[in-house]
């Protein structure tokens, strides 16, 4: 019967460390906003690279974005 | 036309030119057509704007942190509206090198950046983001100290707690309630009972402790709530497990504690959903804006915080600038719209030594003032000053039906639970005790404290989907419970922006009617804006010598023809000369002939010639207005006479409105603008009608849409059967309380029998409730749009 003890804390400590988690990321902000980064996600990064300013190449992006 | 694309205005024009430079024209291709950034009012306003934000002491209230390389800023940015803004906001460091990063909050409708002070300042920031409309919103409001966040984020921890606790004690008490057989070993079952004591005692002192505290609140004020017997409840549900598992090696309730809880704190939650971006607690500190332009005394002009006014600064104040605070006109010729302050909507006119209100709009040129009190002592701000002194409205006193409910509750339930312990003191008195505490346990109101959340909230969701926004859920009970509502004229039955106008005179001709249009198209001034939208789109020509004469009148000519049009002396009309005017007109004169003149009167809003009867039925109607008149409307005829008050100042308002509840009138206000604050903070509910609700709007414990005004009969009829809704349901956890009863009082509860019927008594409320509700809300929100 020893071994249900046995599994019994270390599912029990597994649990413990969610919790522990889910205290980190609350108290991080992570549930301040539940909304914008469902939309943020669905956002291409910028066809450009923010280096490459003197690079004039159009991209597809652009290309794309004449309508 | 820029780059052979049509633009509707120049605002998006400037925004696709500034994108395309930086390769930010994916932003188009997101939406089908170019997405239309609203420009803001202010459009081409000077460049001081944000100069206040150069100042040091500004800077250390609004920026979250700051060294030398960072520093993070949050700002409130009303026009976001879509996911295109998002993205164009969060890529503002490509606009920008001084940028490092912006995360957006749609649903506060703020954006925070971190940027470097060494490249850009935090007004250069503020300019930026205005020149791509996105202006950000900074007043006095947003300096104060920001809270709540911090609440809501307890909240979630409280629940996760609760959640995480509830679901393991389930876990370890499941065995013991499916060892029919052969109970569970001595070894295994105390490790289980002491994990369960952990986890239970866990969830109440760190998820329910708000319980205990509101209610030994509560109790000391002499108020029985029903955190009360929620506390009691809980401590009987704790001190008999602890008992149960130290005592006697058995399981205890400490599941059913865990579940009471996270139920509890689900309504809790539940409840506490509001609209995160609207403001229902704008004072005139929303409204003014954080720093004005003073004039020293060699003619310098600089941007200088309200607060730091002193009597005797003379200010500038420009074309549709607001006039901060008491003063004296100094120069130039003041035409002034206070139809926030008073509901007037005629803009009046102040020549120099005249006094000047606070609040106050100026409209046309430029006029310099001389301050004679500070902002906050001014007419208009008193009206907040004196309302922090005493609190008129206690909603508390107003006995709503769970205050009753509470009381009744918490006495039938010490009868109950004295009764059964005397009953089992003379029978069998080594029982007593066990059923004296069950009956504490079982009576637990889980079930009432959910009904109001549930209920209230999801109707509350309903009606947001519709324009109305509640502060609170408890908002509908007072909907409910209303009989007056009051109404103000200005702004709220007419519309600010539309004008109704008539055209008195000879016929004009299509090439009179382009020179016309083409004359009023270049004036600011309100009623040449109505006289323009009233002549419709069409041809333009060019005039030459356009001018405006403040409060006059336009001039201009159009080859070698006179074209005039303003006041009747401006244009020198023949008979009239000082007219007896009810509403404003425009006179017109082309050449040396006279043609007629456009006369300007409010109009009603859209639906309220029905709204106004269909509540005439039920409630006692009142109609209160700064103005002098009803301006030819037929609103008068709508109320009962003696119930119609023209030319209340805001305070006379609020005391109208005060005097209606000491007479026992339950009355609801519905206004807009300042001059309604004090009225809609002393009544049962105030709603505040916004053409735009993310702008300012007075402090209320609603905020309607314009559009929905006309819903309103609508939305009070429903918060009536939300009541009967809640009556049901209280009805039924009684039910549940009742079942409950008849176990403990017999001495026959189990931890298994409790952790049956609390589940099971809440979950049959929820459902319950929100079923109801949407069905009340797809019966008669869907009739009616």
């Amino acid at each position: 019967m020893s071994i249900i003890l046995i599994l019994a804390s270390a599912g029990f400590l597994l649990a413990l460390g969610f919790l522990v988690a889910f205290w980190w990321a609350a108290s991080n902000g992570q549930f301040d906003d539940t909304y914008t980064p469902s939309v943020r996600v669905l956002h291409d990064e910028p066809a450009v690279a923010v280096s490459s300013d003197e690079n004039d190449l159009p991209s597809d992006n652009q290309v794309n974005s004449k309508t | 036309m820029f780059q052979g694309k049509p633009f509707c205005c120049y605002g998006c024009q400037t925004v696709y030119q500034l994108l395309e430079e930086n390769k930010l024209g994916q932003y188009y291709s997101m939406m089908d057509i170019p997405a239309g950034v609203k420009t803001n009012d202010n459009h081409g306003a000077s460049s001081l704007k944000y100069a206040f934000l150069d100042r040091e002491e500004v800077q250390q209230k609004l920026l979250e942190f700051s060294n030398e390389h960072f520093a993070r800023v949050t700002f409130y940015i009303p026009a976001i509206h879509c996911s295109s803004c998002i993205w164009l906001l969060e890529n503002i460091h490509l606009l920008n090198k001084g940028v490092i990063s912006s995360m957006v909050n749609f649903n506060k409708k703020e954006v925070s950046i971190v940027y470097r002070p060494g490249k850009i300042s935090l007004r250069q920031l503020a300019e930026l983001l205005d020149s791509i409309h996105y202006a950000p919103e900074i007043t006095l409001e947003h300096i104060e100290e920001k809270k709540g966040r911090r609440n809501s984020r307890r909240l979630i921890l409280q629940l996760g707690v609760a959640g995480f606790c509830f679901g393991n004690t389930m876990l370890f008490s499941f065995p013991e309630y499916f060892a029919w057989h052969e109970p569970i070993e001595g070894e295994l079952r105390l490790f289980f009972n002491f994990i369960n004591l952990f986890l239970g005692s866990l969830a109440m002192l760190f998820s329910g402790r708000d319980y205990f505290l509101s209610a030994f609140k509560n109790l000391r004020h002499g108020i029985l709530n029903l955190d009360l017997p929620i506390a009691i409840g809980m401590l009987a549900l704790w001190g008999q497990s602890c008992w149960m598992v130290i005592g006697e090696n058995q399981n205890g309730y400490f599941d059913s504690l865990a579940g009471f809880v996270f139920l509890l704190l689900i309504g809790k939650w539940y409840q506490s959903k509001t609209y995160e971006a609207l403001s229902f607690e704008r004072d005139y500190k929303a409204y003014f804006p954080l720093a004005v332009t003073r004039v020293s005394h060699s003619g310098e002009e600089e941007s200088v915080l309200l607060k730091e006014l002193r009597p005797g600064d003379v200010l500038r104040i420009r074309n549709k600038e607001l006039i901060p605070a008491d003063g004296i006109l100094k120069s130039g010729i003041g035409t002034i719209d206070y139809s926030f302050v008073t509901g007037e909507s005629k803009p009046v006119r102040i020549t120099e030594g005249q006094a000047v209100l606070g609040g106050g709009r100026q409209i046309g040129e430029s006029i310099y003032i001389e301050v004679s009190s500070a902002v906050d002592e001014s007419r208009l701000t008193s009206l907040w000053n004196q309302h922090q002194e005493e609190d008129f409205v206690d909603h508390s006193t107003l006995q709503p039906l769970i205050h009753k409910v509470s009381h009744y509750f918490v006495y039938g339930l010490l009868s109950i639970s004295l009764l059964t312990l005397v009953y089992w003191l003379f029978d069998e008195p080594t029982g007593a005790v066990n059923a004296f505490v069950s009956v504490l346990i079982v009576a637990c109101p889980c079930a009432i404290a959910l009904t109001l959340p549930f209920t209230f909230g999801n109707t509350r969701r309903y009606f947001g989907r519709m324009g109305f926004y509640l502060k609170q859920p408890e908002g509908v009970e007072y909907l409910a419970h209303a009989d007056t509502i009051v109404f103000d004229k200005t702004g709220t039955l007419t519309r600010p922006d539309v004008y109704d106008v008539k055209y008195a005179g000879r016929d004009l001709s299509s090439e009179e009617q382009t020179l016309l249009r083409s004359l009023f198209m270049h004036s600011t001034h309100p009623l040449s804006i109505a006289v323009y939208n009233y002549l419709g789109n069409g041809e333009i020509v060019a005039l030459e010598n356009y001018r405006e004469l403040t409060s006059r009148g336009l001039l201009a000519e159009f080859k070698g023809i006179r074209v005039m049009a303003g006041s009747a002396d401006f244009v020198e009309f023949p008979g009239i000369s000082y007219p007896d005017e009810s509403l404003p007109r425009v006179y017109v004169k082309l050449g040396e002939e006279f043609i007629g003149y456009f006369e300007i009167g409010a109009s009603l809003r859209e639906g309220m010639d029905k709204l106004i009867p269909t509540l005439k039925q039920n409630y006692e109607l009142h109609l209160i207005s700064g103005d002098s008149s009803a301006r030819g409307l037929p609103i008068e005829s709508w109320f009962r006479p003696e119930n119609v008050h023209f030319r209340l100042s805001p305070h006379e308002k609020r005391e109208y409105v005060r005097e209606l509840m000491k007479k026992g009138k339950k009355v609801i206000m519905v206004g807009d603008g300042l001059n309604d604050a004090g009225a809609l903070k002393s009544c049962l509910a105030g709603i505040s009608i916004a053409d735009k609700i993310y702008h300012f709007t007075p402090a209320s414990d609603a905020i309607l849409e314009a559009e929905s005004l006309r819903f309103l009969p609508t939305f009070l009829r429903m918060s009536k059967k939300n009541m009967l809704v809640v009556r049901a349901s209280f009805f039924i956890s009684l039910l549940y309380n009742l079942i409950g009863l008849s176990f403990a009082t017999r001495g026959l509860l189990s931890p298994l029998i409790a952790a049956i019927l609390m589940p099971a008594s809440s979950v049959s409320v929820v459902v319950f409730t929100t079923m109801s509700t949407s069905v009340l809300a797809a019966i008669y929100l869907k009739k009616s749009s």
